[in-house]
This record gives structure tokens, C-alpha cells and sequence, in this order.
């Protein structure tokens, strides 16, 4: 399983199992110059449609931040 | 609904709405709606009542707030014992009424507890908040039999109001919120920004290529992102301080 794999893994779990939701997962994911909106977010996240090479680069940062805040 | 039909919950009503746009947080205005409510039913059964709240929110710690100390402390140790009338009061949506707590109840245990402490009957109302949280008001009288039948019906027209000012109040305070962090994503996803077209501009590459750069940079450096992409714009700058971003209110 690849980086990029293990981040929508992660990102999967940070939305099943913590009080984290799409849409903060989505502020977070934008903040990290991700450029797809919440809707593709959460479909990509649950394994439903593709990213784009950039979009998985946020995620993987955004769900760093998310997993260790500092 | 109830209707508003006297002076004084005109008046209640009047005061609960001031609170919205009065108080800076949630917690203020809990504090200053469980006075209110002490107020109201203290006046219609000629006692000094005292009042809290426990608001739950979904996803949120619990807020607990009251009229006192006493009030609040009595009102957690049902939230320590997990079970009590606030609790049967938000299952069922209908007002439960503990008319002496040194006799038999159903919630023993957090009556002779309270009773000792002075609050001789309880009265527990639910406020009507939507899926998203819930919460109770908690009455407590220094006397038995205190929340006649008329008194209880009072404790719900307040409480009908209560809840319709309480769910604006956390409405605002979750627009808020999200304004916040809408904000700061502003802030800093235009240091990615920036930092992404200097490299573009520096290695004459795609905005792809640049990103891809960037996150590559942060892992060999075991930097942020945003640090490295921080210390590019800096580099550019000539300066070590902050990127400038115009995003005002």
C-alpha cells in the first residue's frame, strides 16, 4: 500500500472514529492548496472517485496536520 | 407551541433575545438564560427557585451553566451519576417533577445527595433543539411541593422560548466558528499558493510539478508544509517575517 493509499485510509478512519467531519476535514484540505470541493473530498475519501495527483498531496498533508496537530 | 400571552413572557421573551445579541459565547448566554429562568419560577412560586442547564452538543463537550454555584453543581452531580429527571426529561420531551426528595423516587441515589445539600424538590424541563444538541432545565426548590401543576406549565412556556432563542444563540455561535476557520484556511492556503508560483516561476515548471516539489521538500526536510512553503516567500521577501495576506473582514 502506497503513501498516497495510506492517506485516504487514514483520512477514512479520522472520519469514522473522531468527532472530525467531512467539512473540517475539507477546511483543512483546502488549506493545503487541495483544489477539489467537499463532495469529491468525501466520495475520493470512501473510495468512490478519483483525485487528482495534487489532491492526494493535500490530503496526505492535511491528514498529517489532523493526526498530529503540532 | 406555546403561546406568549402575559406581560411578564413578553417580557422573558424580550430578555432572552437581548442575551443573543448581548453575550460573546454560549456559556454567557446559558448563564444569563438560567437567571432568567430562576427569576421567572421564584416569582410565580413566591421561593427562591435556582436553575441550570446542561446543554449537550453534538460532537461538542457538554456546557454546563445555572443561576448558582449550588445550582450548577447540583445539576452535575446527575451528569456524574448518569441517570436523574433531566436525563428522563430529554428522552421522553415531557416535564418530570421530583415533588419531595427525601421520599421515594426513582433516582435515589442523586435525590438524598441534593436533598442534603438543601433542594427539597426538583423540576426538570426539556428545551426543543433540534437533532444536533439537547438540553434540559433543571429547577430546584428549597421546599417540597414546590412545582404545582400551574408552576410547571410556567416552567414550560419559558422553557418553549428558551429553546427557540438558545438554538439561535448556537446557530450564530457555529457560523462564527466556521467563519474562523474559513479565515485562517484563507490565510494560509495563500502561503501554498504563493510559494507554489515562485517555484513554477524559479524552475519553469507546471503548477503540478511545483506542488509536487513543495510536498517533496517538506518530507526531505521533516518540515510543515506550510513552514517550508512559509520560508520560501520569506527567502523572496528577503525578510523572516510572516506572508502578507489581504483577507479583511
Amino acid at each position: 500500500m502506497g503513501v498516497v493509499e495510506e492517506a485516504r485510509r487514514v483520512a477514512l478512519a479520522v472520519l469514522d472514529t473522531t468527532s472530525t467531519t467531512v467539512n473540517d476535514l475539507w477546511v483543512s484540505f483546502w488549506s493545503m492548496g487541495g483544489n477539489a470541493d467537499v463532495l469529491d473530498l468525501d466520495a475520493y475519501v470512501h473510495g468512490l472517485a478519483p483525485f487528482s495527483a495534487s489532491d492526494k498531496l493535500a490530503l496526505e498533508a492535511a491528514v498529517e496536520e489532523i493526526s498530529a496537530p503540532n | 407551541m406555546l403561546d406568549v400571552d402575559t406581560e411578564e413572557q413578553h417580557e422573558n421573551f424580550q430578555r432572552l433575545h437581548q442575551l443573543i445579541a448581548g453575550t460573546d459565547d454560549v456559556k454567557s448566554f446559558l448563564d444569563g438564560m438560567t437567571r432568567c429562568a430562576a427569576a421567572t419560577l421564584s416569582r410565580a412560586t413566591q421561593i427562591r427557585i435556582e436553575c441550570a442547564v446542561t446543554l449537550w452538543r453534538r460532537k461538542r463537550a457538554v456546557t454546563l451553566a445555572g443561576s448558582s454555584d449550588e445550582a450548577i453543581l447540583w445539576d452535575g452531580i446527575e451528569q456524574g451519576l448518569g441517570d436523574g429527571p433531566a436525563l428522563e426529561t430529554l428522552q421522553t420531551g415531557q416535564p418530570v417533577v421530583v415533588a419531595d426528595t427525601s421520599a421515594d423516587n426513582p433516582w435515589p441515589k442523586y435525590t438524598s445527595t441534593i436533598a442534603e445539600a438543601g433542594a427539597r424538590s426538583v423540576l426538570a424541563a426539556p428545551l426543543e433543539l433540534g437533532h444536533d444538541a439537547s438540553a434540559a432545565l433543571n429547577f430546584f426548590a428549597p421546599e417540597a411541593g414546590a412545582f404545582t401543576k400551574d408552576v410547571v406549565n410556567e416552567a414550560m412556556v419559558f422553557a418553549d422560548m428558551a429553546g427557540q432563542a438558545l438554538r439561535l444563540a448556537l446557530r450564530i455561535a457555529t457560523a462564527d466558528l466556521l467563519t474562523e476557520d474559513l479565515k485562517a484556511a484563507m490565510a494560509r492556503r495563500t502561503v501554498i499558493d504563493l510559494s507554489t508560483g515562485i517555484i513554477m516561476a524559479e524552475n519553469n515548471c507546471t503548477q503540478e510539478e511545483a506542488f509536487a516539489f513543495l510536498h517533496q521538500a517538506s518530507q526531505n526536510r521533516n518540515q510543515k508544509l506550510h513552514d517550508v512553503a512559509g520560508s520560501i516567500i520569506a527567502e523572496r521577501n528577503g525578510t523572516t517575517t510572516a506572508p502578507v495576506n489581504h483577507f479583511d473582514d
